[in-house]
């Protein structure tokens, strides 16, 4: 199969790009893993109890605009393979439940999201343990709730949201809210301003935390969870600057699930495997794609738009989405875009650097772990296994996964490895190497 | 800066750290430079086959040798490498295969190998999970395999314990020789130059060996080859051999943590580039015609190492003619994990002047510059 533009990613970027590749009149197919397409954010429901919701009809918009606008969308498909080829375009390997297909494409646009990012402390690995997203995702599409006392830590606005959707207990962001605002406070009222929507939301949330008599601390944090067979409870303390536990500070508190969140991590694998340029930014996630105008990457004719290039929110990701759209339109046709949100692009920008300042995980998340704290679940290794390795002279991510084995069972590593980076020396960032997902050894053999 | 020692390795895999090992423990005094954080390239890649069956005669006495000292090293240090006696099965399709291998087994016997033909139903009968389509098997039940990377980091902490100074992120750069006499190299170590002086210099660099020895005159005959793998999910035990087909070109065997790992017997010749293709990847998969229970399982992972090919595949082990002091260990096209802890008492041996416990004069690298 062919196509002049590929998207791999149906969220918030993914739309928006393959919408205007479509409406420049480019064959256009839009690639997702999920059954329904709309990403971490607009994601559609399957079937829902509920009205839909605001996010859920902006989202229902999002994807009609792309039908017809005669988009293909390509769902519970995935990327697992992709080639950059001699003539300068890029083929894509798919993977859809047992079949396997390929898919070439003259532009490719990325789009590929993030990830939360998991902090390991112990007790993590018991029953009752979720991330915020898991929570929010479960009781968004099925209406469970995964407890009757909940306690929400780690940071970034997930928690909040996350939170005032259940039964929480207490909610701990681990940053200081209030003294970034104060010290920065232009950059806050900047930041937010026009952001009438977010506000709203983020009012919203706090607001039925308060009627619902749930206290939310900034600079305070989880320490670990407690309980034999499943959580029964949590040790919080408050965090120092570094966001380390201060002594004396801890107390136990009783609950049945813990949801945690510390914000997320763009999801590169497939920007890394086609050989683009990546710079590390840890106030954006992590390791990112370098870009140049139009979210063009540095391997021609593949642009990257959305949470994979830095985190930045759904509004920033259609911006960029949009953008990225563009510049594979250009890419195609040598048409030159005729008009580009460039005056949104920078209202989110703004959005993006306020939520790095505030939400950037810091390095005293790091002692949580205790030396028989598990690291990495698929491999069951230790963070003990990983000083040791250092100990004995791994210094890289990529040398202590060589010794621990940390970071090589089905989840590749997307779990432990940044916690893992959070250890060791910087280094490149880590190798991607197809299948980016799991594929069935018949099909590739039969496909050979 | 500067040191001195009385020999300098050059490369921190598996064959440089077990030959400063043995140097360490001969007394000498022994510097290693590994230019990356650790043993990161084959020796930490490979498919960690230890056998003896199936070799040319000095690899098989090599080979023999070697896995006695990495039981041996394994049982010295407390440290669990994952060995597992499992027997190695080397599969054929055609009866004119088997014949050959039967032939083997006569020149392996004489060197005090055991092996044994398997027709095609005592395959059924040992290994009912192989596929049914094949005429017989030959197989040794004291060949095995282990983990290499925590064998390959065994060595290297062996090696530190023993006193060797093993310096990470130091890349020889050059090597120093004076009147047909080596005394010593330079690297790059953190941005700075570092002189070491030594009267002995052992290159155990792999296919960068070739680069840096060319850089005094010495030509060696080594083709950089990429070689890939993949990894199946975790799966219930199956087999305990490690199986191969150089018919299909493929082998397999199954880790203790259950995941089978699939390598390949090709390679892609005259690159350093370790990305690997979609078509090195389907080829591997063919795996299932060897284990079709393989067919229900996902691939989880890939990777590829770079093998140090001569063109008749057999190691270069020696002191190349003119350059005294500058010892070659390199070559190992695809053999060298087995090898690793041979070659390095062999290494040792050599430097030492001690006679060397298997005959090595016919992996002299002088042995191409004749013709
Ligand atoms: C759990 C969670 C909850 C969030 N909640 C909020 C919120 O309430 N409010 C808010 O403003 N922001 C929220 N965000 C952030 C928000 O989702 C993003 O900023 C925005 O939606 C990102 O859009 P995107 O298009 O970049 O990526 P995403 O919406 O993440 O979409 C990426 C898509 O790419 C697909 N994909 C990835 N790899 C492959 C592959 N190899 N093959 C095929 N498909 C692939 C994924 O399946 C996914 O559907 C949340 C993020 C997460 C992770
Ligand atoms: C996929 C694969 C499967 C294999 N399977 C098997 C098997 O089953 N059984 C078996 O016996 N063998 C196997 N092998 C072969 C085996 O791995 C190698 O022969 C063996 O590891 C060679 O060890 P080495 O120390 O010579 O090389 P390497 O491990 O390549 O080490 C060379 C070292 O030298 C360093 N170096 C290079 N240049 C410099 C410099 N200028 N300065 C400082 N340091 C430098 C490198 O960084 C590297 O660490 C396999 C190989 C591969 C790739």
């Amino acid at each position: 199969m062919s196509a002049d533009v590929a998207v791999v990613g149906a969220g918030a970027a993914g739309l928006r790009a393959a919408t205007v590749a479509a409406l420049a009149g480019l064959s256009t197919v839009l690639v997702d893993s999920y059954e329904r397409s709309g990403g971490q954010y607009y994601r559609q429901p399957v079937s829902t109890p509920h009205l839909p919701s605001r996010t859920q009809v902006e989202g229902r918009r999002l994807v009609d605009a792309a039908y017809t606008a005669g988009v293909e969308l390509r769902n519970s498909t995935s990327v697992w393979d992709a080639t950059v080829s001699p003539d300068g375009g890029v083929t894509l390997r798919l993977t859809s439940g047992d079949r396997l297909s390929t898919l070439e494409c003259r532009a490719l646009v990325v789009a590929t999201g993030a990830h939360e990012r998991v902090v390991p402390f112990p007790g993590w690995t018991l029953p009752g343990v979720y991330t915020a997203g898991a929570v929010q995702a479960l009781h968004k599409a099925h209406g469970v709730a995964v407890g009757q006392r909940v306690l929400f830590a780690g940071t970034g606005p997930l928690l909040l949201v996350a939170a005032a959707g259940t039964r929480a207990v207490e909610v701990l962001e681990a940053s200081r809210l209030a003294q970034a605002g104060a010290r920065h406070p232009l950059a806050t009222a900047a930041g937010l301003w026009r952001q009438g929507e977010r506000l709203r939301e983020g009012l919203g949330s706090a607001w039925r935390l308060r009627r619902a008599g749930t206290p939310l601390r900034t600079g305070w944090g989880i320490v670990r969870a407690l309980g034999d067979d499943r959580v029964e409870g949590a040790v919080v303390a408050r965090l120092d600057a570094d966001w380390r536990p201060v002594r004396g500070s801890e107390r136990a508190l009783v609950c049945d699930a813990i949801a945690t969140h510390y914000s997320l991590v763009p999801d590169t694998d497939l920007l890394r495997l086609l050989g683009a340029a990546m710079e590390h930014r840890p106030e954006l996630g992590g390791w990112v794609p370098s870009r140049g105008p139009l979210m063009a990457t540095s391997v021609p004719g593949v642009f990257a738009a959305g949470d994979c290039t830095g985190i930045g929110g759904a509004g920033l990701s259609l911006v960029e989405g949009e953008l990225a759209g563009h510049g594979a339109v250009r890419h195609v046709t040598g048409r030159e875009p005729r008009r580009l949100p460039l005056t949104a692009l920078r209202r989110e920008r703004r959005f993006q650097r306020l939520y790095g300042a505030l939400f950037t995980p810091r390095p005293g998340l790091a002692v949580l772990a205790r030396p028989d704290t598990v690291v990495c679940r698929c491999e069951e290794v230790t963070r003990g296994s990983v000083d040791a390795a250092m100990t004995a002279g791994a210094r890289t991510v990529s040398s202590v996964k060589a010794v621990t084995r940390c970071g090589m069972g089905p989840c590749q590593g997307r779990i432990c490895l940044p916690a893992v980076a959070q250890l060791t020396a910087a280094g490149p960032p880590p190798e991607a190497r197809a299948p980016l997902v799991p594929v069935p050894f018949e099909a590739v053999a039969s496909c050979g | 800066m500067r040191l001195t020692a009385s020999v300098a390795v050059v490369g921190g895999g598996v064959v440089g750290s077990a030959a400063a090992l043995f140097l360490a423990e001969r007394g000498e005094d022994v510097v290693v430079l590994e230019r990356a954080s650790g043993p990161t390239q084959a020796s930490v890649r490979n498919a960690g086959g230890l056998r003896a069956q199936c070799r040319n005669r000095t690899e098989r006495r090599l080979a023999l040798a070697s896995i006695a000292l990495w039981r041996d090293l394994a049982a010295r240090t407390g440290i669990d490498i994952e060995y597992r006696q499992g027997g190695n099965l080397r599969v054929a399709l055609a009866e004119p295969t088997l014949d050959a291998l039967a032939a083997q087994g006569v020149e392996e016997a004489e060197d005090g190998l055991a092996t044994e033909i398997w027709d095609r139903a005592a395959l059924r009968r040992r290994a009912p999970h192989l596929s049914a389509r094949f005429a017989g098997a030959k197989y040794c039940a004291t060949d095995g395999h282990a983990n290499p990377i925590l064998a390959t980091w065994m060595v290297v902490n062996a090696a530190k314990a023993a006193g060797v100074r093993y310096l990470t992120g130091a890349d020889a750069t050059h090597l120093d020789v004076d009147g047909g006499r080596v005394r010593g190299l330079r690297a790059t170590a953190g941005g700075e130059v570092l002189h070491v002086e030594a009267p002995t210099v052992v290159h155990a660099a792999g296919p960068w060996t070739a680069a840096l020895a060319a850089t005094i005159g010495v030509e060696l005959p080594l083709t950089p080859a990429r070689n890939a793998m993949l990894v199946s999910e975790r799966v219930p035990p199956l087999l305990a051999e490690f199986v191969s087909s150089h018919e299909l070109k493929v082998y397999l065997r199954q880790a203790r943590a259950g995941q089978v790992h699939v390598g390949g017997v090709f390679t892609v010749d005259g690159t350093f580039d370790q990305r690997v293709t979609h078509a090195e990847i389907a080829h591997l998969a063919r795996a299932v015609e060897i284990l079709p229970e393989l067919g229900r399982m996902r691939i989880l992972r890939t990777w590829a190492g770079t093998l140090d090919l001569t063109p008749d595949h057999l190691p270069l082990l020696g002191t190349p003619s003119g350059v005294d002091g500058y010892l070659v260990a390199a070559g190992f096209s695809g053999h060298g994990f087995c090898l690793g802890p041979a070659i390095g008492r062999t290494v040792a041996e050599l430097v030492t002047g001690e006679p060397t416990s298997v005959d090595v004069t016919p992996l002299h690298p002088d042995r191409f510059a004749a013709c």
